[in-house]
């Protein structure tokens, strides 16, 4: 099956080959005593074979929602994926039996997140647990299992991996234990990684140590990576495509290099300006104010218009679509800063 | 103003005995000054004893050795009762606001707690929070709702006015914005600044992100497993950073410059250790300069040039006597 509408959904760079993920028109709604709320809303987006898509937003703009989605790891009885499709492989993965879904999840699409002392089990040794999903995806012995756990460990550059192996997550670092996570989410060699604020809780030495680690990972390995933060600065160093998000929508897509030189949102321009100034000798920090919306509070019209200095009664009707603006370049605004405006036509 | 430091603290220590494997120098011989109204930045990666740097200094944690004058109070000689008194004038902030605050309480209760410990009659209390919330930027609405009612930032908004209710003089920000996403950094970073030119406030702040001291710290304090390494002025300390591990934080900072090369010295950035040998360099292991005398010289920390102090053997040192 193939989408029917397939040239409304050109998204950032469409050229050379097919996309290793296509997500089209996503939207996620949660349940809620007084009827569905919107966590997302018709989110769409690619990831090449071998790219980096970063995705960034703070904290309520729905990339965390997003990046779950995708394989679907929210419980139905919380929300559910109220339309779109997820196509990944020639298969749509929001419709996909469960079945056939648990044989995607850390085989195909593997997934690290913000705190590994909570994601890795605290009663199971390090070498067990990364045993466990190559015996479960790939049905090789223990024996072989383990032998491929010590070279993982070795890959993600743990010093003395036989010995860690024994060991219990308390008894290692919080950069060791993202390392853990990493050499689990390689271990039966995904397509995909969706690495979830991979570095957010880490020192910031142990931060680029970490990039540094994926980054040679994606490049040995031809690994495809979507990288959920909300800083930036991360992005800048390690994306080849962002998608920027704000109260539950894509507001801005674009190759990272250009996004950092012309930030056509005005939510883009903010969060740029507040890293360019946190890098900058200045006074006074600038700084968007007020917070994102709950998604039960957002306003008709563009969800960032009320903290918005360039809003008008422009901003207010309906919420702006993610239009192009250039090649490769997305944004949902009714004026993107730079440039000339091109109106979705009707 | 004058230039009598609020704070001088000397050779303060913290030893944890540890069984079979003996000792730990979780902070290890530090001695710095405050003045009045300054900010001094404590950096350094988990581990190296910032956060119980500053519990030492409000004597929530008990040192091992060394002594801490607050305002010529000798804090160490304090009777229980009066370091009760006199610890008001001192106040925390902490990382993560939502465990450090009970469930619960309303933001209303929480502000007004240390008012209740210090016997302030509930009007008192309560004239004193409606003051508050503006001060922090919080709408006096806010003052009925419970913690997880509010964002991250606008929690951390009421950890602040928590430690502002009575009336400190100098506040230990221990990660203060850490959790917090980058917009709502600079927020509560340009409120903290706001606050502290309001009230005539001395902060000792405490992180592992170089970036966020820039824009709030006079100095800046490196500290390595237990020891200040690196000690200038925010100025010196970025333009000209002396000290091998400073250079290793300030290459890790992430940068929006997608052209920027990191620096060589990255490749060698191995973990923090654990402080065992206690003769030589604590950095050796990491060190790509390090020569023989490192692994076995303590190096101390001494000046470099007019208030830039490195604990280096290889930073030649200024012809001073300290």
């Amino acid at each position: 099956m193939t989408p029917a509408t397939d040239h409304e959904l050109s998204p950032v760079l469409r050229k050379r080959d097919a996309p290793l993920l296509r997500v089209e028109n996503l939207s996620v709604a949660f349940h809620a005593p007084n009827g569905p709320v919107r966590a997302i809303e018709g989110v769409s987006f690619e990831v090449p074979a071998g790219k980096v898509l970063g995705i960034v937003g703070e904290s309520g703009s729905g990339k965390s929602v997003t990046a779950l989605s995708l394989l679907r790891l929210i419980p139905s009885e919380i929300a559910e994926i109220s339309s779109g499709s997820v196509w990944f492989g020639g298969r749509d993965l929001t419709k996909l039996p469960e079945r056939e879904l648990r044989r995607v999840r850390g085989r195909e699409i593997a997934m690290i997140f913000q705190e590994p002392m909570t994601s890795l089990n605290p009663i199971a040794s390090v070498g067990t647990q990364l045993r466990e999903p190559m015996q479960l995806h790939l049905g090789i012995k223990a024996t072989e299992a383990s032998r491929r756990a010590e070279e993982l460990l070795d890959l993600v550059g743990i010093p003395q991996p036989r010995k860690r192996m024994m060991q219990y997550p308390h008894e290692l670092s919080g950069g060791m234990r993202q390392r853990v996570m990493i050499a689990m989410a390689l271990s039966c060699e995904p397509k995909l990684l969706i690495a979830d604020e991979p570095t957010t809780a880490l020192d910031v030495t142990t931060q680029a140590q970490i990039l540094d680690l994926l980054r040679s990972l994606q490049n040995r390995l031809g690994l495809s990576i979507i990288l959920i933060t909300h800083d930036l600065g991360v992005v800048a160093q390690f994306a080849d495509n962002v998608q920027v998000m704000y109260a539950g929508r894509a507001i801005e897509q674009a190759p990272v290099s250009e996004i950092f030189r012309q930030p056509a949102h005005p939510y883009t321009q903010g969060l740029l300006k507040i890293v360019a100034d946190l890098e900058a000798e200045c006074e006074r920090l600038s700084s968007i104010e007020g917070t994102v919306p709950a998604p039960y509070e957002l306003p008709p019209g563009c969800a960032f218009a009320p903290r918005c200095s360039l809003s008008d009664t422009a901003c207010t009707g309906s919420p702006p679509p993610l239009s192009p603006i250039s090649p490769g370049r997305r944004c949902a605004c009714v004026r993107p800063a730079g440039f000339p405006q091109i109106r979705a036509s009707a | 103003m004058t230039t009598h430091p609020l704070i001088i603290v000397e050779g303060l220590s913290k030893v944890y005995s540890s069984g079979a494997t003996g000792s730990v120098r979780a902070v290890d011989n530090i001695s710095f000054d405050m003045v009045r109204g300054e900010t001094l930045a404590l950096v350094g990666e988990s581990g190296c004893g910032k956060s119980t740097t500053g519990r030492l200094l409000m004597r929530l944690i008990e040192p091992s050795e060394g002594t801490v004058q607050f305002d010529g109070i000798d804090f160490m000689s304090l009777s229980r009762r009066e370091l009760k008194r006199e610890r008001r004038r001192l106040q925390l902030v902490f990382q993560d606001p939502y465990s450090a605050f009970n469930p619960r309480m309303t933001a209303e209760s929480i502000i007004a707690e240390p008012m209740l410990l210090a016997g302030a009659s509930a009007s008192d209390r309560r004239r004193r929070v409606v003051e508050l919330l503006p001060l922090v930027g919080l709408a006096a609405h806010h003052a009925s709702r419970y913690p997880h009612q509010f964002s991250g930032g606008q929690r951390q908004r009421i950890g602040i006015a928590r430690a502002l209710a009575l009336r400190p003089e100098f506040i230990v920000c221990d990660e203060p914005v850490s959790a917090l996403d980058v917009s709502v950094q600079a927020q509560v970073i340009n409120l903290l600044v706001d606050l502290q030119q309001k009230f005539g406030l001395t902060y000792l702040f405490i992180s592992h992100d170089l970036r966020v001291v820039r824009h709030i710290a006079d100095r800046v304090a490196v500290m390595h497993l237990g020891r200040i390494v690196e000690l200038a002025d925010k100025k010196t300390l970025f333009a000209d950073p002396q000290h091998p591990y400073t250079r290793l934080l300030l290459s890790a900072v992430p940068q929006i410059r997608p052209t920027v090369q990191t620096t060589p010295l990255r490749a060698v950035s191995g973990e923090i250790g654990t402080p065992a040998s206690e003769s030589g360099c604590r950095f050796v292991g990491r060190c790509p300069h390090a020569v023989d005398v490192c692994h076995s010289v303590k190096p101390q920390l001494r000046q470099f040039a007019s208030g830039h102090q490195v604990a280096c053997h290889l930073v030649a040192t200024a012809e001073t006597t300290k």
